[in-house]
């Protein structure tokens, strides 16, 4: 699949490169890993379940990673960052957990 | 008020069962009404591979950069942190057997001037000046002042807040825990510990450049200065001292901790004795 | 109104699978790293060149201790052996207690040094100058030292510092262990002369912040110097000897 192989060559060049991230944004990085995971295994249930869209996979990883690091440097800024993150780490937790499973129960079972 | 609670249950099931984003649903109904175009499928191809390429350039990024915060100049510094608790910890544990031996070495000489006029004499000045030089662990009652550097600003991922100060102004410094230690000397303290160490003639109180170091042995914020004397007169003058004035305005300013406690019983270690390499009495006798 | 869904059957079930184990995989190695990354302790977090100088310190520390050990060791040879036991246990005591009384400040003593004096300027020279003052003198290894000044009455009074001497702001001078003393002040410090000159004259220091309040510093080392003043040996009220 092309997405597998994308996703290689990304890692690789993540490897490679090692660019440096911008000391500001250093701290949004765990954030936007876990925003953009919860994309990634939607993306991939929805595969699984026949309704893949393009438009709708790279649209929902934008927003999801840019929602999420938002959503911590507001609460940053208001001084509740560690719960807001926490908040928000747990949402997207349970979505790619029951995602994952949808995708188990798919590649299990059918 | 159905409306509502529906809308309330909504949400949280929609957290808990709906976990794929409802658009895909959206989007294959769209499909089925309105097929896309082949340069749309390409368009979409093309971004979607962009899109997972980025994600795995994100993933290997945030990797590398998570281990990089361990890079050889850290692995070093870690091994030389290792070191440090090692070598303070060596230095407790001679300290320890120092004391010991001194302990021993007092009983035995006691024993041995016991009986003789100048024997006892000489015994009772010894003891009287192991106390005035510190070399004796004290208990009684007194004040325990605690000042530790202000918090750093929380990790936004975390939520924890690190001890360490970025600015000046939150960091104590070993001056600030000299004039601490001056003022309630000042109070009538008569026997004086910073996190453990018990201050002696000789004990130097310096700084490593951010670290405080108590007779040669790192001490960590935050810092408990223990003084031994008539409590609530004590906390009477050091606190209309210069200096806890200076701290009270600090905690508001900085953020810096600093807390004043009376205690009935406070117990501070013998210190280290001190060999004299320069100086020579009178007497002649060295 | 739910659509028809068509499974899709992906024939290569097995790579599917292992894409997802590979992303499984890195994100529970890349959460392994991130947590690892945020545990520290004090001493680590503490930069290089001050873990060098910890070290450093600590080292000197152990020296100094082994030291010590060693000198008890062989006083508890002297005083174990046999013949005249009461005889060296006395000889021991008193010159212990001389040691003590040059550290206590309870008897005279003289030795090479150091004579400092501090002459004021426009600014009037502060508590906190001469605390830090004693305290770099301490970290240089002044084993006895005397602060003296102008005082009442045209005398000079000299204190002899010993572990609990504080300063305070007093009238136009600075109180030491509640003596009122003026400017121009004299320290003498008995030590190592050269280490105790070079720890005066780092940058921030003593000479640099006299200077900066207007004062001049003079220091002069000497091969042998001599504190008379004494201080009182008092007995603790309300610390005692614990076990």
């Amino acid at each position: 699949m092309i997405a597998a192989a994308a996703l290689i060559l990304g890692l690789v060049i993540g490897l490679v490169l090692q660019p440096t991230v911008p000391l500001a944004l250093q701290p949004y990085l765990p954030i936007a890993v876990v925003a953009a995971l919860d994309a990634v295994f939607g993306g991939l249930r929805a595969n699984l379940d026949g309704i893949f869209d393009d438009r709708v996979f790279v649209i929902s990883f934008v927003s999801n990673v840019l929602v999420a690091a938002m959503i911590v440097f507001l609460g940053d800024q208001l001084g509740v960052g560690g719960q807001l993150s926490t908040g928000v780490v747990v949402v997207l937790g349970i979505r790619i957990f029951g995602n994952v499973a949808a995708i188990r129960r798919h590649l299990f079972r059918a | 008020m159905e409306p509502q609670r529906r809308a309330a249950s909504g949400l949280l099931t929609e957290i808990l069962e709906q976990h794929l984003d409802p658009a895909y649903e959206v989007a294959v109904r769209r499909r089925e009404s309105d097929p896309p175009s082949p340069r749309e499928l390409r368009v979409g191809a093309l971004a979607r591979s962009l899109v997972v390429l980025v994600i795995g350039a994100l993933l290997s990024t945030a990797f590398t950069r998570a281990s990089a915060e361990a890079p050889e100049v850290a692995r070093t510094r870690t091994a030389l942190a290792a070191d440090a608790r090692e070598q303070a910890a060596l230095t407790d544990s001679l300290h320890r057997q120092a004391v010991l031996l001194r302990d021993r070495l007092s009983a035995e000489r006691a024993s041995a001037l016991a009986g003789s006029a100048a024997g006892d004499q000489a015994q009772a000045r010894l003891a009287r000046l192991e106390v005035a030089t510190g070399l004796v662990p004290l208990g009684g009652p007194g004040l325990v002042v605690t000042v530790g550097d202000a918090n750093g600003p929380p990790d936004p991922v975390t939520g924890d807040a690190p001890p360490s100060a970025p600015n000046d102004g939150g960091k104590v410094r070993d001056r600030d825990i000299a004039q601490i230690v001056n003022a309630l000397w000042a109070s009538g303290a008569e026997a004086i510990s910073v996190d453990g160490q018990r201050l002696s003639p000789t004990s130097t109180i310096r700084a490593a450049g951010e670290a405080i170091l108590v007779d040669f042995r790192p001490v960590s914020s935050p810092y408990e200065v223990r003084a031994i004397g008539h409590a609530s007169r004590m906390q009477a003058i050091f606190a209309d001292s210069a200096v806890a004035r200076a701290f009270a305005t600090f905690v508001q300013l900085y953020g810096i901790r600093f807390t004043v406690q009376r205690a009935s019983t406070i117990t501070v270690p013998g210190a280290a004795a001190t060999r004299l390499r320069f100086a020579v009495s009178q007497n002649g006798s060295r | 109104m739910r659509p028809a869904r068509a499974a899709v059957r992906w024939r290569p079930r097995a790579r599917a699978g292992m894409l997802i184990g590979a992303l499984c995989g890195l994100l529970g190695f890349a959460l392994a790293v991130q947590v690892r990354s945020t545990q520290g302790s004090a001493l680590e977090s503490a930069r290089q060149e001050d873990l060098v100088r910890i070290l450093d310190d600590l080292s000197a520390r152990e020296d100094r201790l082994r030291g010590e050990i060693a000198d008890q060791q062989s006083a508890q040879a002297e005083i174990s052996s046999g013949s005249n036991r009461s005889g060296a246990a006395l000889q021991q005591a008193r010159k212990r207690a001389d040691e003590l009384g040059v550290l206590a400040g309870t008897v005279a003593v003289h030795g090479p040094g150091v004579v400092i004096t501090l002459r004021e300027g426009s600014q009037r020279l502060t508590a906190d100058l001469l605390l830090d003052a004693l305290e770099e003198l301490r970290g240089a290894g002044a084993e006895a030292v005397s602060f003296a000044g102008d005082g009442i009455n045209g005398r000079s009074p000299e204190v002899r510092v010993g572990a609990s001497t504080w300063f305070a702001d007093r009238g136009g001078g600075v109180a030491v262990d509640g003596t009122s003393l003026t400017a121009p002040y004299k320290i003498t410090a008995i030590g190592d002369g050269p280490t105790i000159t070079a720890a005066l004259n780092i940058p921030g220091g003593v000479n640099d912040t006299v200077r900066q309040a207007g004062g001049s510093v003079q220091a002069e080392q000497r091969g042998d110097v001599t504190i008379t003043s004494l201080r009182p040996l008092k007995r603790p009220q309300y610390a005692r000897p614990v076990k």
